[in-house]
């Protein structure tokens, strides 16, 4: 019998034991193995290497997760309330090797960088499914800054690795200048206003702005948003989400306007709305409806009109954050420039912007017709929690930003 | 000894024996109890992590390699990967004669489950009482015991257990605040405590205001004091080091050996004995531990590793700051303050600008004018430079309390002269 078979055979065995479980029911049980391979390069050589593996377990109950890095007969019996000997044995899929990491160092160059190769599988357990959850393997690439970004492998080419942070003097800009958010940024701005308000549990608990009872909203720019976990060139890719539900694209803004909502299980009920974006940071975090890859569309402008009109373009973020309470977006700016006659002029200093959701509603002023992915968010947290997401973003002019 | 040791740990040493290479066996289990009240519900968790990590040096070749579990296969495949994955590097392992251990007071008896719920429930209660907007209140208790043994000779065990408490309330308009509090033990002096400070940050019915941008004498609550601390250090550890003025009121310790803190232990991540490092004392600036390989060979500096799980390398890092305390209440220091700012809580992450030495965090303020709060605004910014940070500290508070960040930090309140806000 080839392992295939055993693992189908042990998911077929645990999807019985869910039934044989003393009360409260279990919701599902989720296995989970990952890899990872890491590397610290300074100047195009090697200089410390690591490898982790970590797999666990985790059983749900209603409002009850009990997990463990431990995935023996006994560890798991315990964890779902059934006798050792009714337990399988699981083979966890064995993991491929560590890739070489030469190919990369050639095309970071010299500098300092941490290079992190992550690999992940899953399977989840239900009474009447048992599947797997595949995903893309990804590299991270972190910078002294701390800056980190994403890329699913193999490597996509061309592929432009993110550049080192440069240390730039003067004065940072003042006032509300019209900005142009490359990629990168723009993503950032998506993700956190759009995407984080439209997630099914913050919906819920009527803490969206967008979304809810009693509220309407719309952007003026006809903006559409799509969440799409199939896209596998980008690093929030599944097959099926962390609850066993199939991943489909899910439309989130239709003409500058609410029209879906990321759910889970649980909110889907609440919501009448389909799962599937349940994720999960790790075996011992419960899901909770998460963005995967966000893509933006839009009625778009060639990209030198708009560099023509904007007085800076912001080429990276930092980070992003977007403030439920008093709906105000705020982007902590790592590299940005000037631009003269649609020219990059002189490069600025890092410095913050930030827009309440009222402004920003009427200052999306267009999107470039050319778009990008960019290894940017790379992680969202929520909950101390972080999944890989992705982006496939135009640029974006905004006048609603202005500098803290 | 070698009975003594889990599977793992056994399994990893005999692999890594037979290999006839310098090694050194990291083991690590524990469990967390979280309960977490958010959306009108309470959530229950129960995590238990265990996993080993083999390090090896020889021929002028390292390797590291870390696996989840406590059985033998564990400890087996952790051995064989950092075998298979050694690459050229000088040896990062110290000598056996460092090694070591020290006293430490022994960790007490982290809170029982049961303890945890009547814990929780009290507090979800008593902040009831205030008339306030509880979004979450999270209760995570737990502990782990940490297994070190080397190919030489040595073992060595270490145990913590605690407490972390998370509470996010809002009034009106305001954002929600995040208070944060990290115990030895679950009591009702420790609820009574949190419940005083979630009051003091979203109870007031003040006027809601920047504050004009400029020079502020400012008030930090130790919640917001830790945060800085933490931050001063990774901007210290990022310049070169020169001659600063620093205020004599600052007295920080790395006390890795306790007896004060939260999380004291016998040795640091790599077996050294652990010990107490001034970092910024009697008016200067001291020289934090580093990992063995770090120091470079200087003894006197290493014994500072620390590891964020067992997955992970042994890195140099605080583990157990803390900051000395003085006699003055957080009341008195308000008053000390003709017309500033109180910093009661953080309202986002720490910004450091490393190239430039500056940092901004940003925090809910409530402005005090001779001691009475007169103004509000949930997000104010204080921008300082390193420099400015050491030479302005007026004062240290006598409230310490304790905070569960990337390393243990117990400080009190702290009165700085003249910092910018925005």
């Amino acid at each position: 019998m080839g392992a295939p078979d055993r693992l189908s055979d042990a998911l077929t065995a645990c999807q019985t034991l869910l039934g044989r479980a003393p009360s409260p029911p279990l919701e599902d049980l989720y296995l989970e193995r990952s890899v990872e391979a890491s590397w610290r390069v300074a100047g195009g050589r090697v200089t410390h290497r690591g490898l982790a593996r970590r797999d666990g377990v985790a059983v749900r109950r209603p409002d009850r997760l009990d997990s463990s890095d431990a995935t023996d007969r006994v560890s798991l019996a315990r964890l779902m309330g059934v006798s050792p000997q009714w337990v399988p044995i699981f083979p966890l899929p064995d993991p491929p090797p560590p890739p070489d990491p030469q190919e990369w160092l050639s095309r970071l160059g010299s500098g300092e960088w941490t290079l992190r190769w992550r690999w992940r599988w899953a399977a989840v357990v239900r009474r009447h499914s048992a599947a797997v959850v595949t995903r893309p393997a990804l590299l991270e690439i972190e910078a002294t800054d701390g800056q980190r970004a994403l890329a699913v492998l193999p490597l996509a080419t061309p592929w432009h690795p993110p550049r080192p942070a440069e240390q730039i003097r003067g004065a940072p800009p003042r006032g509300r200048p019209l900005v142009l958010l490359a990629p990168p940024a723009a993503a950032a701005l998506v993700h956190e206003v759009i995407g984080h308000s439209l997630e099914g549990d913050l919906v819920l608990a009527g803490l969206s702005p967008l979304a809810g009872t009693g509220r309407r909203f719309r952007f003026t720019l006809p903006l559409d948003v799509t969440d799409d976990p199939t896209r596998f060139d980008l690093p929030g890719g599944f097959t099926i989400d962390d609850e066993g539900s199939a991943a489909r694209p899910r439309p989130l803004l239709r003409g500058g306007e609410p029209v879906g909502v990321l759910a889970d299980r649980a909110t889907a009920a609440r919501l009448n709305v389909p799962a599937g974006s349940a994720r999960r940071g790790s075996v011992h975090a419960p899901p909770r409806p998460r963005i995967s890859n966000l893509i933006t569309r839009g009625r778009g402008s060639p990209l030198p009109d708009l560099r023509r009109q904007a007085r800076l373009e912001v080429s990276s973020v930092r980070s992003a954050s977007f403030d439920l309470a008093t709906a105000t977006v705020r982007l902590e700016v790592r590299s940005a420039s000037t631009l003269h006659r649609g020219e990059p002029a002189r490069p600025l200093p890092s410095f913050t912007l930030h827009a309440p959701l009222e402004t920003l509603r009427v200052g999306l002023l267009a999107c470039s017709t050319q778009t990008q992915t960019s290894a940017e968010p790379g992680w969202c947290r929520k909950d101390g929690e972080a999944v890989p997401v992705g982006s496939d973003t135009p640029w974006l002019l905004v006048d609603a930003l202005e500098v803290a | 000894m070698s009975t003594a040791l889990p599977p793992a740990a056994e399994a990893a040493l005999a692999e890594l024996e037979r290999a006839k290479v310098r090694h050194e066996v990291f083991a690590k289990e524990g469990e967390t109890w979280t309960l977490r009240w958010r959306g009108g519900q309470w959530e229950r968790r129960h995590a238990h992590q265990a996993g080993v990590a083999c390090r090896l040096a020889g021929g002028g070749r390292r390797g590291f390699a870390a696996i989840a579990g406590t059985a033998a296969t564990a400890g087996r495949d952790a051995a064989r990967a950092a075998l298979a994955s050694a690459y050229p590097g000088p040896d990062p392992l110290p000598p056996r004669a460092l090694l070591g251990g020290c006293p430490v007071p022994p960790s007490p008896p982290p809170p029982s489950v049961a303890e945890a719920e009547h814990f929780a429930a009290h507090l979800a209660d008593a902040i009831a009482c205030l008339s306030l907007r509880i979004e979450e209140i999270r209760v995570v208790t737990g502990w782990s015991r940490t297994l070190l043994v080397t190919g030489e000779g040595f073992a060595g065990t270490a145990s913590v257990g605690g407490a972390l408490v998370d509470v996010r309330a809002s009034q009106g308009e305001l954002p929600a605040t995040l208070v944060h509090h990290a115990v030895p033990a679950l009591s009702e002096a420790v609820a009574a405590r949190l419940v005083e400070v979630v009051d003091a940050c979203a109870g007031h019915r003040l006027p809601a205001a920047p504050p004009q941008a400029g020079l502020w004498d400012v008030l930090l609550a130790p919640e917001v004091a830790a945060h800085l601390l933490l931050a001063l250090l990774d901007l210290l550890g990022a310049q070169p080091r020169r001659r600063r003025h620093v205020s004599p009121a600052w007295h920080l310790v790395d006390a890795r050996c306790g007896p004060e803190g939260l999380l004291p232990l016998p040795f640091d991540g790599e077996g050294i004995p652990s010990r107490r490092v001034e970092l910024v004392a009697g008016g200067r600036l001291g020289n934090p531990a580093l990992t063995w390989e770090d120091a470079a060979g200087m003894a006197g500096r290493a014994g500072g590793a620390v590891r964020a799980s067992y997955a992970d390398p042994p890195t140099s890092g605080p583990a157990n700051l803390v900051m000395g305390a003085g006699t003055a209440s957080p009341k008195e220091l308000a008053a000390a303050m003709s017309n500033g700012w109180h910093l009661r809580a953080v309202a986002g992450p720490v910004q450091l600008d490393r190239p430039r030495d500056r940092l901004v965090l940003p925090a809910l303020g409530v402005r005090l004018r001779g001691g009475d709060p007169v103004q509000v605004w949930p997000r104010v910014e204080l921008r300082a430079g390193c420099g400015r940070l050491l030479a302005a500290l007026q004062a240290a508070g006598g409230d310490p309390a304790s905070a569960s960040l990337r390393a243990a930090v117990t400080t009190p309140s702290l009165l700085f002269r003249q910092l910018e806000l925005g």
